[in-house]
């Protein structure tokens, strides 16, 4: 919020404004998307579409309806089956953390899609709630352990809210569960990508710079954040008390790279975008050979409830 | 011309008397007639230099004289985007552009974000572009120079201005130190809104400031030494009780210079200089039970030195030589945490570039021809690779009288250094690395041009160019760039045009007109595309009229008009699922889309009056004044467009106040 604090002090100056802008564009060649995450925690499942003409967050693909998909595991063929036509082709297969995996998708009348990425091991943490205040909960991250494949660590978070008092939100005994949607910190080596002054509720918070939806470390800083504290929105009072459950994710390469690049795209588009004039033409990371999107491997670990 | 032959008749007769012993002594008032020079003059070199008198005179951007703005109006020369500071000089990148402040090089020349330049025109003497011929006595930039000198303080007379514009309040003294031997100095600028922020008590603020001081003093009759000092800074930060972060960018320079003068035929000049860029992040905690103080800055170190000498060896014969040498540290990404005393510190590893030159160049004037013929020499080492460049350059000149030459050029040029944006808060700061893999950015420059009077008071000048670069490192990802992880792919760049000005010229009005056609495109990856600031029609008219001129009052009424063809964009209409099925916009690499057409017309009217002890002067100015919408960025929302407006209409208004004088 306060970095939009901080431009509006600054466009107040200069008069900016935002206005429609009518764009002419040739028509567009529709190419071949895949999108395909590899977990252990998950089954592995295909996503196969066409990109399309962009109308908003609506926007509508069409599936690609005739395709084969192969899946190599350190060189050794573990699927190959036809794609579904409706663009979605879920398998049971799950991957094993340290392994290489290869995919190939044959269109017909397309061409040969085709990537590779490995999975990295599930990371390993010291995390702990030292404190709640009214309104937030305190978090110190002190031990970080990953294999080499993991080029970056997320940290995202579901926070459940418990009452032990009622109030004009909720009865006693009620649960309600949300996506944590901003994490505090004052630490630098915590990439900054997403960070933002905002020293609104700064002495509750711990820190006056707020990372939105998520924290993310990358490989080279995994030892000298520690120890990280940071906190988040919701804490300890009179009528109820929230609940955290905090993921950890080992990032392969690929993955770090699409992940970032995507939130830098959101960022500067859209909403996230009015206001600002130093945008930044984000292009979403891709690692497909003749088409878009991603294949990529990752591994999570969930801490109990903090 | 016709003012001062009109006045030269009149005190003929006056002069003649004079000579005669007998005849009656008259004392005569000093008569000072003023003609408005041209907007642009044309150097022997083929520079164009810009009449700083009349950087008052023409519109302002939120009340500041700003040189930069003055120089885009130079055909072949552009901002880049509305509004900006930049100086891209024939389809060239921002950094290709060396900027010299009284011999220093300076690294980041823009205060609010690109929005103004670092100089103020209180303090600046003189503004020269080299667009197509550089002296070999400069070097490490692949298109453009721009230099830039600070007035010498008057050396007879105390002197004090001040001016109030919308976003600043400067202040400027200077004097003789000793009088006709030495003067010095001081210009200083503030952004005011700043105390009015923090008066209102508002938890963010932004502000900056610049000082930028001169001292010079004559050694001897032939030596002057000259001491100059520049600093300032940008800042943003937001803060609460026992809580605050911010970041900033700030620039230090200073120099020291020997002008000397050994006899009729040899003079030289010595400057020691050292230039300094800072950008950081912040962010502080204190409560109880902790402290929190982390820190991340990158920082850019230069000292140099630069020996020049020309020599008269001849009548139609002269050598200009010297030497320069320069070592730079880049500090990337150093980042201290001090968590409750306990320090975590981590450096990425320092970049160095030292730079050493030699140059020569050979000037004849054989009747109505001059050639300008030189060599550089450069070496260029960042610690783990040394790389040369031999960069012949030469011109050719032919003048018909005073006001019609032609001339032809060739030059070569490279470049040990990069310039990209990383982005703090989605707001961009800037970076230099030094060159990378043993590669150098390398360019070739033809340019053939001419000027002629067509008319009394029309001049046209015509210059064309053909341009070729190549090793030009094309960041895709800056973050990676800078932590040395690729986030690059090497390039080569093309570019040509024509650029054509008439200036008409009488005593109370100026009137420029240019037009540059351009066509300035990269190579990469196997694809060619249009560079980002590619604009292949500019055409721009300046016009400044004296409503009224007297001895001690002077009104100018002032307009600059622009229409140029809209820049290339990275977007597109394409969209594809991310992993959850939402929409991702298909921006490529490379540009697919130019912005609509660019038009703005400025008006300014200065009202200039001798006071009894000095000169007042306001100005009004409205930028954009037909409110066009010129985008400078365009972004996708809800399944339409939408563009950000940097400059609609905006009016300001400036007061100066100078007392003393000359």
């Amino acid at each position: 919020m306060s970095r939009h604090i901080a431009l509006l002090a600054l466009m107040v100056v200069l008069f900016s404004c935002n206005v429609d802008y009518k764009m002419k564009h040739d028509g567009v060649e529709s190419r071949a998307v895949v999108n395909a995450l590899l977990s252990p925690q998950e089954d592995f499942t295909v996503k196969l579409f066409w990109s399309g003409v962009y109308s908003g967050d609506s926007t509508r693909f069409r599936p690609v309806a005739n395709a084969r998909i192969r899946l190599t595991e350190d060189g050794d063929k573990v699927l190959d089956l036809a794609a579904s036509p409706d663009g979605t082709t879920p398998t049971a297969f799950r991957p094993t953390a340290g392994r290489s995996y290869r995919l190939e998708v044959d269109i017909p009348g397309y061409g040969r899609l085709s990537a590779s990425t490995e999975v990295p091991a599930a990371p390993s943490v010291d995390i702990r709630s030292p404190k709640k205040n009214e309104r937030y909960s305190h978090f110190e991250l002190s031990r970080i352990e990953t294999d080499p494949n993991t080029t970056g660590l997320w940290i995202t978070g579901k926070s459940k809210v418990v009452w032990h008092h009622s109030d004009k939100y909720g009865f006693i005994g009620d649960t309600l569960s949300y996506k944590v949607d901003s994490y505090h910190t004052a630490s630098q080596f915590v990439d900054q990508v997403n960070a933002a002054g905002d020293v609104y509720d700064a002495q509750d918070k711990g820190a006056s710079v707020s990372f939105s939806d998520f924290l993310h470390i990358t490989q080279e800083n995994f030892a000298i954040v520690l120890p990280l504290r940071f906190s988040s929105y919701g804490g300890l009072n009179r009528y109820n008390e929230h609940k955290f459950t905090l993921t950890f994710t080992a990032a392969s390469k690929p993955y770090d790279l699409y992940k970032r690049s995507l939130y830098k795209q959101r960022n500067n588009s859209g909403s996230l975008a009015s206001g600002n004039p130093f945008i930044e033409q984000v292009t979403v990371y891709s690692n497909i050979d003749n088409g878009l999107g991603i294949f990529a491997g990752y591994n999570t670990y969930k801490t109990p409830e903090l | 011309m016709r003012r001062y032959l009109l006045t030269l008749l009149l005190c003929l007769p006056l002069m003649l008397a004079a000579q005669q012993p007998d005849s009656l002594k008259l004392t005569i008032p000093e008569v000072t007639v003023k003609a408005r020079k041209p907007l642009m003059l044309y150097r022997p070199t083929g520079n164009v230099a810009v009449d700083i008198e009349q950087l008052k005179l023409t519109p302002m951007l939120a009340g500041e004289k700003d040189i930069f703005k003055f120089l885009q109006l130079l055909p072949g020369v552009s901002a880049g985007k509305d509004g900006m500071a930049g100086l891209l000089v024939r389809g060239g990148a921002g950094d290709q552009t060396q900027i010299l402040y009284d011999d220093v090089p300076i690294y980041n020349y823009a205060h609010a974000f690109g929005l103004l330049s670092i100089f103020s025109g209180e303090a600046v003497q003189s503004a020269e572009v080299a667009k197509g011929y550089i002296s070999p006595a400069y070097g490490s930039r692949l298109s453009g120079l721009t230099q830039i000198r600070t007035r010498d303080g008057d050396r007879e007379h105390h002197r004090q201005s001040l001016t109030v514009g919308t976003m600043s309040l400067a202040g400027t003294v200077d004097g003789p130190i000793v009088r006709n031997k030495g003067s010095y100095l001081l210009s200083a600028r503030y952004f005011f809104p700043e105390a009015g922020l923090a008066m209102l008590r508002l938890p963010t603020r932004y502000g900056f400031y610049d000082v930028s001081g001169k001292l010079s003093y004559d050694l001897h009759p032939d030596h002057t030494v000259t001491a100059g000092v520049y600093s300032g800074d940008d800042h943003v930060y937001n803060f609460d009780e026992g809580a605050s972060n911010g970041f900033g960018w700030g620039n230090t320079a200073g120099s020291l210079r020997l002008e000397s003068r050994w006899s009729d035929k040899l003079t030289s000049t010595a400057v020691l200089f050292y230039s300094y860029l800072n950008n950081r992040q912040k962010s502080k905690f204190k409560d109880d039970d902790t402290q929190i103080n982390d820190k991340t800055n990158f920082k850019t170190h230069e000292w140099g030195a630069r020996l020049n000498l020309d020599q008269v060896i001849t009548e139609s014969y002269s050598l200009s030589y010297g030497a320069s040498f320069s070592a730079q540290r880049f500090f990337p990404l150093t980042t201290r945490s001090v968590t409750d005393g306990t320090v975590n510190e981590r450096s990425y590893p320092t970049q160095k570039l030292m730079s050493t030159a030699i140059y020569l160049n050979n000037r004849l004037n054989i009747g109505s021809w001059r050639a300008d013929i030189g060599v550089r020499g450069a070496v260029y080492d960042n610690g783990r690779h040394t790389a040369m460049s031999l960069e012949p350059r030469a011109q050719l000149s032919r003048y018909f009288g005073q006001d019609n030459a032609l001339w032809f050029s060739a030059t070569m040029n490279s470049q040990p250094l990069v310039l990209f944006n990383r982005y703090y808060y989605s707001m961009p700061i800037d970076f230099w690395a030094p060159f990378r893999d043993n590669k150098l950015q390398r360019a070739w420059q033809l340019s053939i041009g001419g000027r002629t009077r067509l008319h009394e008071h029309l001049m046209l000048s015509i210059e064309s160019y053909y341009k070729q670069m190549r090793n030009l490192p094309l960041i895709y990802d800056s973050d990676d760039f800078l932590l040395e992880r690729g986030g690059f792919v090497y390039g080569t760049g093309r570019a040509f045009g024509v650029e054509t000005m008439l200036q008409w010229q009488t005593e109370r009005l100026t009137l420029t007109a240019s037009y540059t056609y351009t066509n300035s495109r990269r190579r990469s990856d196997g694809v060619t595309y249009p560079f980002e600031y590619d604009i292949p029609h500019d055409f721009n008219i300046f016009a400044g009229y004296d409503v009224l001129k007297r001895s001690d009052r002077r009104h100018t009424l002032s307009l600059n008009v622009a229409w140029r063809t809209g820049l290339p964009y990275r977007l597109t209409n394409e969209a594809y699922p991310d992993t959850d099925g939402k929409p991702v916009i298909g921006i490529s690499t490379w540009p697919t889309m130019r912005m609509r057409n660019y038009f703005r017309t400025d008006i300014g009217y200065c009202m200039e009056r001798q006071k009894r002890n000095g000169v007042r002067t306001w100005q009004l100015s409205v930028v954009n004044v037909t409110n066009h919408k010129n985008p400078v960025s365009i972004y996708p929302h809800k399944g339409a467009y939408k563009a950000m407006v940097m400059i609609p209409i905006m009016p300001s208004v400036s007061y100066t106040r100078t007392f003393g004088g000359r």
